[in-house]
């Protein structure tokens, strides 16, 4: 059996914990720059508010009625995830941390327990703990426990659904439309619309194995087995390391400034560098893209990318600043409204097999890792950017737009809660 | 064979200098560099012993006392606030206190509490009469609340455990010592 635990609009939740004033109404939280709605609470779900609504149309709506918003507070996400993969971990071991919000279990080692009542108990647990509700579903497949979870979130009030027998996989399959099936994209979706396929459950009662691999392809092969309780997906409880590490952003105003685009450019590799160090990985590729809106009139409209070999590989801030800034000298052209900028990091080979080089002084990389160190264990004390290079700016331009930040409640002994003298609490003179 | 400068290399890391080291052969030092990481929190003089002769103590090493985890049992519960004003002076708790709010415990009769009433974070003692929940300022200046039945108040956290800044108090105390001294 596989269960999913998965929070309920997580960042929402999340806010709400430590500013209570926000319970009960409508709310959202916003993307990076303060772009659009990327979390909605229920009340605004209900409202008809829609994922990535821009942000001036939600400004409008507070004129009609009470709904928040907030800048997404990522610090104070990842800390709340952090502690509810741990309050999970003491329940069921065998976890693999899907996204920041979902978690699926591997519940093998608990084929004698009772898993529905363990998994009422947890979901308590974690509400209590955390103050943060979740929804927990559990099948024989991962792709069915996350299809519990759908249901147990729709239908179930405690918030549990198990897929035990027949009878509840039909009850699940029944009600689920093929589109929001996992594993199943847009245009397989309409593929199987047009042959009159709609739901789940007509989906995995297609009795030819052999049709299903010829029109759907191996992946819709697999959530067809598993739709069917043939178990194909592994637990991943080891979290790959990365291909490559893209890191762009769009500014917050657009600009043809060489000076604001290369600070904003060197700030995100020096965002990009920490990863690359923590996983233990040297690049050689690096590559810069700079981009006007695509909204832009076509005069004005400019996409530009270049790529350059290392010749030796490094996870040195300094000198993968060196070469992306070389990147931008190539790409760069006055006169363009630039929107967005980027560097992409790629070609790994783990640290441990680096070869060294005739020509290359060794004893300064030495010291100039252990500075790269250094850094990135103050900046995950202090915060992020704490120690930065001064290329990075002191004005920031460039920055992430978050006029609605929360604080960072659980991460910052400067931001911590502060609980003042309740109202209601009158002298008694 | 070692290079010949690698003591002096060592010596140089661990900032001691090269003479200590002249005990330290290939075999110590090969044993060093594989299972000498330097772990945090642990004396790096440890680690140079280690090379010559062990310490006698590394088998009865053990963890320092951590008011981390006496104070907080349930990592995942626990969050800090502080508090401003002067409704819980009685229990010892100041303006600018911090405080350790542990969401993992059942509150008793008597506790301080965090709890959300009307939408607002108060913080109270918690207190139950006649099957009544009352909130009750530790401070006489203030009246107590009674919960009623459709009162929009839950209770989010037990204080465990307050930190009272003492040196904040410093002027206050030594002002009473004073008249103290004077008796005398």
């Amino acid at each position: 059996m596989y269960a999913l635990i998965d929070c309920n609009n997580f960042y929402v939740s999340c806010e709400r914990v430590f500013q209570p004033e926000l319970r009960e109404r409508p709310g959202v939280v916003l993307s990076n720059n303060d772009g659009c709605a990327i979390a909605r609470s229920q009340e605004a779900k209900d409202m008809g508010i829609k994922m990535g609504t821009p942000f001036f149309q939600i400004q409008q709506l507070q004129q009609e009625g009470k709904i928040w918003w907030r800048s997404s507070n990522y610090a104070l996400y990842q800390d709340m995830m952090r502690r509810i993969t741990g309050i999970i971990g003491e329940y069921w071991p065998d976890i693999e941390v899907y996204s920041i919000d979902e978690s699926f279990c591997d519940l093998k080692s608990f084929s004698y327990h009772d898993i529905e009542t363990m998994a009422i108990q947890l979901r308590h647990r974690i509400r209590q703990y955390t103050g943060v509700p979740v929804c927990i579903g559990i099948g024989p497949t991962r792709t069915l426990a996350k299809v519990a979870n759908r249901v147990a979130k729709k239908h179930f009030a405690d918030g549990v659904f198990m897929i035990k027998d027949e009878l509840s996989r039909l009850f699940a399959l029944k009600k689920l439309p093929i589109e929001d099936v996992w594993g199943i994209g847009p245009r397989n979706a309409a593929k199987l619309m047009n042959v009159g396929i709609s739901t789940a459950w007509d989906f995995a009662s297609i009795n030819d194995y052999e049709y299903v691999e010829k029109r759907f392809t191996v992946t819709g092969l697999r959530t067809w087995y598993e739709l069917r309780g043939t178990a194909c997906l592994p637990m991943e409880f080891i979290q790959p390391d990365k291909k490559g590490i893209n890191t762009g952003r769009s500014f917050g105003e657009k600009t043809d400034d060489y000076h604001t685009i290369e600070d904003a450019l060197s700030a995100f590799v020096q965002n990009s560098a920490p990863k690359l160090r923590e996983q233990g990985s040297l690049c050689s590729r690096i590559q810069v893209f700079l981009m006007t809106s695509q909204f832009e009139v076509v005069q004005k409209r400019k996409s530009a990318a270049w790529q350059m070999d290392i010749a030796i590989p490094t996870n040195l801030t300094q000198e993968l600043l060196k070469y992306a800034r070389e990147c931008l000298k190539h790409i760069y052209r006055p006169g363009y409204p630039y929107q967005k900028v980027g560097v992409y990091l790629t070609g790994f080979i783990p640290e441990a097999n680096k070869q060294l080089y005739l020509l290359d002084d060794q004893s300064n990389r030495e010291r100039l890792a252990a500075v790269s160190k250094l850094a990135d264990k103050l900046n995950k004390h202090f915060g992020k950017d704490y120690i930065r290079f001064a290329s990075m700016g002191y004005e920031q331009p460039w920055k992430m737009r978050q006029n609605f930040l929360s604080k960072r409640f659980t991460t910052r002994m400067s931001d911590v809660l502060k609980i003042s003298l309740h109202p209601a609490f009158i002298r008694t003179d | 064979m070692l290079p010949a400068n690698l003591n002096s290399c060592i010596a140089v890391k661990l900032n001691i200098k090269p003479q200590q080291f002249f005990r330290v052969n290939e075999i110590n030092v090969l044993a060093c560099s594989t299972t000498g990481k330097q772990a945090s929190g642990r004396p790096l003089a440890g680690w140079v012993i280690h090379a010559a002769f062990e310490s006698p103590a590394t088998d009865y090493e053990e963890d320092r006392i951590s008011l981390d985890d006496y104070v907080t049992r349930h990592p995942e519960a626990v969050f800090y606030i502080r508090v401003t004003g002067d409704c819980m002076t009685g229990s010892g708790i100041n303006d600018g206190d911090l405080l350790i709010v542990d969401r993992s415990l059942t509150p008793l009769k008597g506790d301080v509490i965090i709890g959300v009433l009307n939408g607002e974070h108060i913080i109270a003692c918690y207190m139950e009469l006649d099957s009544k929940q009352y909130l009750i300022p530790d401070n006489p200046a203030y009246k107590a609340i009674k919960i009623e039945q459709f009162t929009a108040f839950s209770i989010e956290g037990v204080v465990p455990h307050t930190l009272l800044n003492q040196r904040n108090q410093a002027n206050v105390r030594a002002n009473r010592l004073q008249q103290f001294l004077c008796k005398l």
